[in-house]
């Protein structure tokens, strides 16, 4: 039990929270079916948009927030995952299912291929440059490669899952992709956070911090770089082969493109980077927000490009990091006369 | 003078090039196991370059480095930072944001060959804070400390990696009297726990009353090496620091 606490930085409320969050998750269809809401598939169907960018979040999470690698290409990852799928589906016949098994290690072989060239550079803005040149390069290839991708036509009714359990997977009824994502979330959830309590973890942020340091204290940077760029490829890759066989539609602009990974980014800083409940947040409140401005659609990057300069602004450690800065700014306007940090971190420890 | 001596640190013609500069010209010398050997030299001697080869931040350097009897040429940083040769720097390098603990435990897991759980690490790199004074600030952030607090950290880190040997890069440079005076206290208790202790230092008074031996360091080739008392009174060395003028007045 105590372990169990300490693994949400010993904080019991931290522990309820989550549990409740996943408890929530869990019994909403169940909830919406009984009470016979009229829109529930429309719920169902933001939900499982929320779940799956909350996973791409994380697994972008590992790299950019714990070991400060700007690498953005992980909709490469998920875009040649969904491909992967599609393709072995389309040409070869194969049962969607066999998908998750083969597509995320191409993602992953990707991934150890990008970490390579990624890894001989130590600035950020030159990691920015290549990984968002590999992006166009891969968007360029499956544009052009028709007689194998089909080119911008792109692939669609892409077969659905077969039906398992006896389980109807024919997409009329949204419930069991909602689970089946459900399942993927908190297995990327419960995985990133494992990395990030573990000793790889404080390599990671060690590496960010400082790269020689780390070194210098026996850490082996580039097995440590390799390996999470790796383990995060391989997670985008499990959300790209839902994505492909859910939405049943992939054009190399939608996968390949960086206004995809532009919402990872958004959502990322937005909720707080280097945590597990940041990019869980903030790909849960975005997502929701957009949907909710559904006639807004064509202003997309355009507000994501306003939250990000917003957050950096106000809120550069993200929503869920500023719990502090808010209480300081909050209590500055209340009470005028002088109360120091500590009278505030400490009242934060009691409460 | 026959008489085998045993060396942790040996380092033959060590010659390491920027472009067209020598910044450290065949440069030799052992540190004798158990040993504090204090290395000197004006700014932009060569010094911290020194410091980069033996841990191996600089791999194309020429000559060898040997230490415990072993070639330590191409091996990694990490590598040789897991055979025992730990650092600091001179301009620290905590990681900023991350707790001091946390600082300290990287070194405790990844320092050492033997992999051990992380809760050992924990309570050990608790000790190491405690043994270097932070102890009550072990959950805050390294952004916070200040100059000293940053130096002390940079010890109990290099410290978490249970090194034979340690490397200082003027670890006691911007403290004050107080401050210096304590962490002599530590190096000495360190350095009695059988830590051969290789140090950069710009304090004078420090570095040649706690030196077994010196090197004095002068546009990247060594001057002159000896007991410390020889060692400041040679002309040569009076000269790189202070110029020919002072020896002509006798200063």
């Amino acid at each position: 039990m105590n372990r169990l606490v300490k693994f949400f930085d010993g904080s019991k409320n931290k522990m309820i929270l989550s549990a409740l969050f996943f408890l929530v998750l869990l019994l909403i269809p169940i909830v919406l079916r009984i009470s016979g809401y009229e829109n529930e598939s429309y719920v169902e169907g933001v939900l499982i948009l929320c779940m799956m960018w909350a996973a791409m979040t994380l697994s972008w999470d590992l790299l950019m927030g714990y070991m400060g690698i700007w690498s953005l290409a992980q909709q490469v990852f998920f875009g040649i995952a969904a491909y992967t799928s599609s393709m072995m589906n389309y040409y070869l016949g194969m049962s969607p299912w066999l998908g998750f098994l083969i597509a995320p290690i191409v993602a992953a072989v990707v991934g150890g291929l990008v970490a390579i060239p990624v890894l001989r550079l130590k600035a950020a803005p030159y990691i920015i440059i290549a990984t968002m040149c590999l992006g166009e390069i891969v968007r360029l290839v499956f544009t052009n490669l028709v007689d194998f991708t089909r080119g911008e036509l792109g692939f669609w009714q892409m077969e659905a899952f077969d039906d398992v359990f006896g389980i109807n997977m024919n997409g009329a009824d949204k419930i069991p992709y909602y689970y089946l994502i459900f399942i993927i979330f908190s297995a990327i959830t419960l995985v990133c956070s494992l990395i990030a309590k573990s000793h790889n973890g404080l390599a990671m942020k060690a590496i960010r911090d400082s790269q020689e340091a780390a070194e210098s204290l026996g850490v082996n940077s580039t097995e440590i770089k390799i390996k999470i760029f790796i383990i995060s490829a391989y997670m985008a890759g499990f959300c790209g082969v839902f994505y492909a066989h859910y939405m049943k539609i992939l054009t190399p602009t939608d996968m390949f493109s960086q206004s995809m990974m532009t919402e990872f980014i958004a959502m990322d800083v937005f909720g707080g980077i280097a945590t597990t409940r940041g990019p869980v947040f903030g790909a849960f409140f975005l997502t929701i927000i957009m949907e909710s401005l559904q006639g807004l659609d064509k202003y997309k990057l355009l507000i994501y490009a306003a939250i990000l300069m917003i957050t950096t602004l106000l809120l550069p450690n993200g929503v869920m990091n500023s719990s502090r800065t808010l209480k300081l700014s909050l209590l500055g306007r209340l009470t005028k006369h002088g109360r120091t940090e500590s009278d505030i971190d400490a009242e934060a420890g009691n409460g | 003078m026959s008489e085998e001596r045993d060396y942790i640190l040996e380092l033959k013609n060590v010659c390491m090039k920027f472009g067209g500069l020598m910044a450290v010209n065949e440069v030799f010398f052992n540190l004798e196991r158990g040993k504090i050997l204090g290395v000197i030299g004006p700014n932009g001697a060569g010094k911290t370059t020194l410091f980069n080869t033996i841990t191996g931040f600089y791999q194309d350097y020429t000559g060898s480095v040997i230490y415990n009897g072993k070639n330590m040429n191409r091996k990694r940083v990490d590598e040789r930072c897991r055979l025992g040769i730990a650092r600091t720097f001179q301009v620290t390098r905590p990681f900023e944001q991350n707790t001091l603990l946390e600082n300290v435990m990287l070194g405790s897991y990844f320092g050492i060959e033997e992999k051990r759980k992380l809760n050992d690490c924990e309570e050990e790199a608790y000790e190491l804070l405690r043994y270097v004074g932070l102890s009550d600030k072990s959950k805050e952030l390294a952004v916070s400390l200040n100059v000293a607090q940053r130096k002390k950290l940079e010890l109990a880190r290099a410290l978490s990696t249970k090194p034979s040997l340690l490397l200082l890069d003027e670890v006691i440079g911007g403290l004050n009297p107080t401050e210096v005076v304590e962490m002599m206290e530590i190096i000495k208790k360190i350095n009695n726990t059988g830590v051969s202790i290789l140090m950069i230092e710009h304090v004078m008074k420090a570095i040649t009353g706690i030196s077994d031996t010196m090197v004095v360091i002068n546009h990247g080739e060594k001057i002159t090496e000896g007991v410390p008392e020889v060692v400041m009174n040679n002309p040569e060395v009076i000269e790189a620091y202070l110029g020919s003028a002072a020896l002509n007045k006798g200063v």
